[in-house]
């Protein structure tokens, strides 16, 4: 079983949070868990909750939290015993397989940099986050996969094509989709759209062996499934991710305004209650787990900080199931 | 033998969910109780190879033993449950089952679920007719009522609490008359000794340990067989070669892999019922009878020597390492109150 390092000083030092949904996963799973913060604070929080001590290890580290607005330099200065860089040098050191952090996320950005490898042949790590789309008979995943959305701000068009190859990578591997379809977000769908870099993109990836390049993909597409795999640069990437949630709570903002206002609209809001939950969850950028750094020998799961117990859980799990089947066949 | 061992060392130790992982949390686990074999019980990990530790080390320090089980279970799966322990190699000194039959026939229907007044005067009676300056290990989970059976029994013994109090206490825990006049009456005649040393109570559950705090450092809740036999073995009652059985049970027979093992040792350490020069020692000859050579505290030569010394000072003076104090019933009693009497009382 995978070997996780959790960092449990992320959520703003509070880990409670962290220790919860890591406890929780003890029990379900068989996966290995390492909580890396202050001992007596986690072991106290872990002994209120029940967990399998057989699956959980605690590893020290400093008692002050670097916050999600702290600069990174302070996690990155040698021996400052931060939970972040602990547990990257667990990983780098083969104590864990990989990790899951709640933390800062230019100083996990950083220490995976300084301390990880990338693997052979990859030139620059992606960021990559899963949001919900439309499903009818052909699209089966409810989820499509975006990357980069974070990690390279600009990027050339080899970089672009290989975070085409990563995504592809992922989407077999962990989404088990066989033949995964890849799109290039940009501003029209025609091959000439965009600049050079966008334009050198499509050409050398509609030119690649084994990635099934669908073209260019406008915003509005995003949602339909055209692709099971988006690939854009990391700013473009981060905006539209965010816009995403911003949208989603804009549309649980207006439902929950209709309803005061009409006894019909009250009793039509009650009547799709349990719809609503059930689909809930896929505009739940929490029940996904967390976004996987893909490129590196390791791949490091970055969740929002706001995360409550269950989403760090599911990070876990998800941590766990990409190291053990995510794999980069040769190309 | 050292002059500070005692004479004689009795293992109490209750059957379901402690000695036996039985499945109670089903409907179809429940159904089939009575219908199984001694070969399909299934004993919890580890269990047979402590208890036969237990035995085996006493007797290799020249102390006498008794090992006794309390069951909550009716005497007609008595002889599926001698099979099995018999299978299992362990040899003990008797069993006490809950008469249910008994208990319908005369029309008292509330005492079958009933577990306080039912053990706590079973263990009395018991207690009796050991002579003076036996020393106990109590063993049970935390399905039922055992952390508080045991610790009600241990500060009897120790006359840590009087008869009015335990009168006043049953009453709180809705003990059926009858068997608080007999347990009253056994307070009364039992021999005053601070004879329980510690009690582990199995987290079947997985219940919270936090949860055990009223209790006192007596009570030591474990996840698995390998951390009471630290504890054990700190307290001096299991040795070396025991311990070392417990870990090829559960490495050989139930799949447990090293860090499993580790981190288990790691979490009772932590979690202040094993110290950490006991920690240390256990890991040292663990490491060198090549048993658990993950387990590795001791990073240099010197720390190492440092730690065998230790250990051999430790073997040699066998002194219990906490006080046992007694449980806060004050503390217990509000939420005892409001549940019935033998069901979560845990906490």
């Amino acid at each position: 079983m995978p070997v996780i390092a959790v960092d449990t000083m992320g959520c703003d030092g509070d880990v409670r949070i962290a220790v919860d949904g890591a406890a929780a996963v003890s029990v379900q799973t068989d996966i290995q868990i390492v909580l890396v913060g202050p001992v007596r604070r986690v072991q106290s929080a872990l002994e209120e909750l029940a967990y399998q001590p057989e699956q959980i290890d605690i590893v020290d580290a400093a008692e002050e939290p670097l916050g999600i607005s702290d600069p990174p330099d302070r996690a990155l200065r040698r021996g400052s015993g931060c939970s972040l860089a602990v547990a990257t040098d667990l990983v780098a050191g083969g104590k864990a397989d990989t990790l899951v952090t709640a933390g800062n996320a230019p100083a996990l950005w950083r220490l995976c940099r300084e301390h990880l490898r990338l693997r052979d042949g990859v030139r620059r790590a992606a960021v990559a986050a899963v949001y919900p789309r439309q499903v009818d008979d052909r699209i089966k995943d409810p989820l499509g996969l975006i990357l980069d959305v974070g990690a390279t701000v600009r990027c050339d068009a080899a970089d672009l094509v290989q975070f085409a190859y990563l995504g592809d990578a992922y989407v077999r591997c962990v989404s088990k989709v066989a033949e995964p379809r890849i799109g290039l977000l940009n501003m029209a769908t025609r091959s000439t759209a965009g600049d050079e870099v966008l334009i050198e993109a499509y050409q050398s990836m509609r030119r690649a062996d084994r990635l099934q390049f669908v073209g260019n993909l406008e915003g509005h597409e995003l949602a339909s499934g055209r692709a099971d795999v988006v690939v854009c640069e990391g700013l473009l990437g981060n905006v539209v991710l965010k816009m995403l949630h911003g949208l989603a709570l804009i549309a649980v903002d207006l439902a929950a305004a209709a309803v005061p206002r009409n006894w019909r609209w009250r009793a039509g809001m009650a009547m799709l209650g349990s719809g609503v939950d059930r689909r809930t969850p896929m505009i739940q950028y929490m029940a996904y787990g967390g976004a996987p750094i893909l490129g590196f020998n390791a791949v490091p799961i970055y969740c929002d900080p706001a995360s409550p117990a269950h989403a760090l859980g599911n990070a876990i799990k998800l941590a766990a199931k990409v190291q053990r089947d995510f794999e980069i066949a040769p190309r | 033998m050292n002059p500070e061992e005692p004479k004689r060392l009795t293992f109490r130790w209750d059957l379901d969910k402690t000695y036996l992982d039985t499945d109670f949390d089903t409907l179809r686990g429940l159904v089939r109780i009575p219908f199984e074999s001694a070969a399909d019980k299934v004993s919890a990990p580890g269990v047979s190879a402590l208890i036969r530790g237990l035995r085996a080390s006493a007797e290799r320090r020249g102390v006498e033993v008794r090992v006794r089980f309390v069951s909550g279970s009716p005497p007609q799966i008595g002889k599926v449950i001698l099979e099995k322990l018999a299978l299992d190699g362990i040899e003990h000194d008797g069993i006490t089952f809950k008469d249910q039959w008994g208990r319908i026939r005369r029309g008292k229907f509330r005492d079958l679920r009933e577990q306080v007044g039912y053990k706590l005067t079973e263990l009395l009676r018991d207690r009796r007719l050991e002579p003076p300056g036996t020393v106990e290990f109590l063993f049970g989970d935390d399905w039922e009522s055992d952390p508080l059976i045991y610790s009600l029994y241990a500060d009897i013994i120790s006359g840590a609490i009087g008869r009015e109090e335990l009168r006043r206490i049953l009453v709180a825990l809705h003990v059926a008359p009858d068997l608080a006049a007999i347990a009253d009456e056994l307070t009364e005649r039992v021999d005053r000794d601070d004879a329980v040393r510690r009690i582990f109570i199995n987290l079947a559950r997985r219940t919270p340990p936090r949860g055990f705090d009223p209790y006192g450092p007596r009570l030591v809740p474990t996840y698995n067989y390998l951390q009471t036999a630290a504890c054990l073995f700190e307290e001096g009652v299991l040795d070396i070669p025991a311990v070392s059985a417990v870990v090829s049970a559960l490495r050989d027979e139930y799949h447990y892999d090293s860090r499993r093992l580790v981190n288990s040792l790691r979490d009772i350490e932590r979690r202040g019922h094993l110290s950490a020069t006991g920690a240390a020692a256990l890991a040292v000859t663990l490491r060198d009878d090549k048993v658990l050579p993950e387990f590795a505290l001791g990073r240099s030569r010197w720390r190492d020597a440092w730690l065998r010394l230790r250990l051999r000072i430790r073997l040699r003076r066998r002194a219990p390492v906490a006080v046992p104090r007694r449980a806060d019933y004050t503390q217990l009693l509000p939420a005892l109150s409001s549940a019935p009497a033998g069901e979560g009382l845990q906490t």
